[in-house]
């Protein structure tokens, strides 16, 4: 159907809404470090998308080969904040965010 | 396309020196660090020499123009490298007394090492971005490295997550300038730049961009991590994060500033400025309220960011070299502070979460006790502060002097004023450790320095005081670094 394929700028407002809300996500989550963790890496995604969209759009290669390196970097991001998860859940016994707040000042 | 792996030499030591580290900690799961540790002061001394055995400036872009490697790039990896080497000369004791000494800890100081490398010399979005990733990722690990501490694990956890989200911004800014660019090498991106293609988004990306690089450089409102992380990282870590990484955020701004996005260079003014202020108010202020020596020295790295930016934010070769010899200044003297405190033996409460030998309360009446320490700690201590004829006094007065010949007179008048704020609570250290009397509280056990280390540390505290008296040497050599490699169009 004419008109209702996806342009540029729809791929462009998807990865900002993704980075909006990955970003309410860390702000107004106060309970679960896990949900922290899958919000920081949306932000990723959404830049992500940004490359893919714009590679597409001027036919340029290097755009989508950055998205391949980001995604393995994705995964050992993720890898790390999990370790570090696991960490804090066997020193503590909970992951709640609340409990992030001995150091200050 | 064909390209010589020879003037990679550096990076691909470092490089074998992992392979091999991890090797040996697979084949002997149970050893100590000692191997590990000769290994990586092999590898890094490995690399310096070979870093200017390589070096031909005549010719200065690497695989196909993704790295360079010029006069500049020498320069600061070089600094790199002997920061690292030196970080783990004085961490060594340190490192012992909290079991820490494992093959593990070498392994993610090298990572970090080479990703800080790659950072200096990238001169394309992908080496750029992947090697900010890879100094940042082993850090969030150093960090919670003394899994048993509950204040290491919060830091890491902190650090990790404000730091993924900080990289996560830099890469969207690098999608958008990508976007407004259609080009990812730096160079292509400073030509579309210039001929005004796609502004808006090109302004949404430097926004996002400026974001990332505050966040690894702690500037305020960035800064939020680092006495979190300073306080709760082991001390050698804690040393690490605060001198090396520096050094290759300061060169991915003082690039991105130059080259691709000089066009925007009004817009950078205006934020940066913004950033320094806060940083430098920020940094004197909040930390005369610091008890805690750790978080003293992080609120004092969030000041001397703002110092830097001044020197940036001028955007002529003048504030460059400013910039690139004030950070080299903090780097010196940051090293000694925290080389002082790592000969000191801190002890972990964990019952309520507190650790002493890092307090400004133990190091009351130390010149008693242990002059050398005292001394080299004053060193420190009047270095950054400022106070000719030491060398942070002329790291300082080269920004202030390049924010002001840029016409950034107010900034200038800002920057005098909280040096004045700040230099309160490094004398007051100085005073605490000179002309007070014992600690009534239970003074701490002093272990020995150690040979090495004790020279190593004179040195770097002589280095200071004759660097402040002559201080055109490296004045000379940065100014000189930097003709060069302008010289040949990129910086």
């Amino acid at each position: 159907m004419p008109g209702l394929e996806p342009t540029l700028t729809h791929y462009l407002l998807l990865a900002a809404a993704l980075l909006v809300i990955s970003v309410v996500g860390i702000i107004a989550n106060r309970r679960n470090v896990l949900v922290l963790l899958m919000a920081v890496e949306l932000v990723l995604l959404a830049a992500n998308l940004n490359f893919v969209a714009f590679s597409a759009h001027y036919g340029d290669l290097s755009g989508q080969v950055m998205t391949m390196f980001v995604l393995a970097t994705v995964a050992v991001e993720s890898a790390i904040g999990l370790a570090l998860l696991i960490l804090l859940f066997r020193r503590r016994g909970t992951i709640a965010v609340q409990t992030l707040s001995v150091l200050k000042g | 396309m064909t390209f010589s792996l020879i003037p990679l030499l550096p990076e691909l030591t470092l490089l074998a020196a992992l392979a091999l580290i991890l090797l040996m900690s697979v084949l002997r799961p149970s050893q100590d660090g000692t191997a590990a540790y000769g290994i990586t002061q092999l590898a890094l001394w490995g690399a310096l020499l070979s870093l200017w055995w390589t070096q031909d400036i005549t010719n200065p872009q690497l695989i196909g123009g993704m790295l360079l490697r010029n006069a500049l790039t020498l320069l600061l990896q070089s600094a790199a490298l002997l920061g690292v080497s030196l970080t783990l000369v004085y961490g060594r004791a340190a490192l012992i007394r909290q079991q820490l000494w494992q093959p593990e800890t070498f392994l993610l100081f090298l990572c970090s090492t080479l990703g800080v490398l790659a950072v200096i010399g990238a001169y394309h979005f992908v080496p750029l971005y992947l090697g900010l990733e890879l100094m940042a990722l082993p850090l969030y690990a150093m960090v919670a490295l003394r899994k048993d501490d509950a204040l290491s694990i919060e830091a890491g956890l902190k650090y990790f997550f404000l730091g993924a989200l900080a990289s996560g911004f830099m890469l969207y800014g690098i999608s958008l300038v990508y976007g407004a660019t259609g080009s990812l090498e730096l160079f292509a991106v400073g030509l579309a730049a210039e001929s005004g293609s796609g502004s808006a988004l090109l302004l949404l990306g430097l926004v996002f961009i400026v974001a990332g690089v505050a966040f690894k450089l702690s500037a305020v409102p960035f800064h939020m991590w680092a006495p979190d992380v300073y306080r709760g990282a082991p001390t050698t870590v804690a040393l690490f994060v605060s001198t090396v990484p520096k050094l290759a955020a300061a060169v991915l701004l003082l690039r991105l500033m130059s080259d691709p996005l000089v066009s925007l260079l009004p817009y950078w003014q205006g934020v940066l400025a913004l950033l320094a202020v806060l940083s430098m108010a920020v940094g004197a202020v909040v930390a005369i309220a610091q008890s805690n020596l750790k978080r003293m020295l992080a609120y004092s790295t969030i000041g001397h960011m703002g110092y830097l930016l001044l020197g940036a934010l001028a955007g002529d070769s003048y504030g460059f070299s400013a910039a690139v010899f004030y950070i080299l200044t903090y780097v010196l003297s940051n090293l000694v502070a925290f080389g002082v405190l790592l000969s000191m033996n801190e002890t972990l409460d964990d019952e309520n979460m507190l650790s002493r030998g890092s307090d400004l309360e133990d190091f009351r009446g130390l010149y008693r006790r242990s002059p050398i320490r005292a001394i080299l700690m004053t060193l420190a201590m009047l270095s950054l502060a400022g106070v000719p004829p030491l060398l942070g006094f002329y790291g300082k007065f080269a920004v202030i002097s390049a924010a002001f010949y840029s016409g950034f007179v107010w900034l200038a008048i800002v920057a005098i004023i909280t040096s004045v704020i700040a230099a309160f609570y490094y004398l007051r250290l100085v005073r605490l450790m000179l002309f007070s009397g014992p600690n009534e509280g239970g003074e701490i056990a002093l272990p020995s320095i150690g040979v090495v280390p004790c020279v190593v540390l004179t040195l770097n505290g002589a280095a200071l005081l004759a660097l402040g008296v002559f201080p055109s040497v490296l004045l000379d050599v940065v100014a000189q670094a930097l003709a060069w490699a302008g010289l040949l169009g990129v910086f």
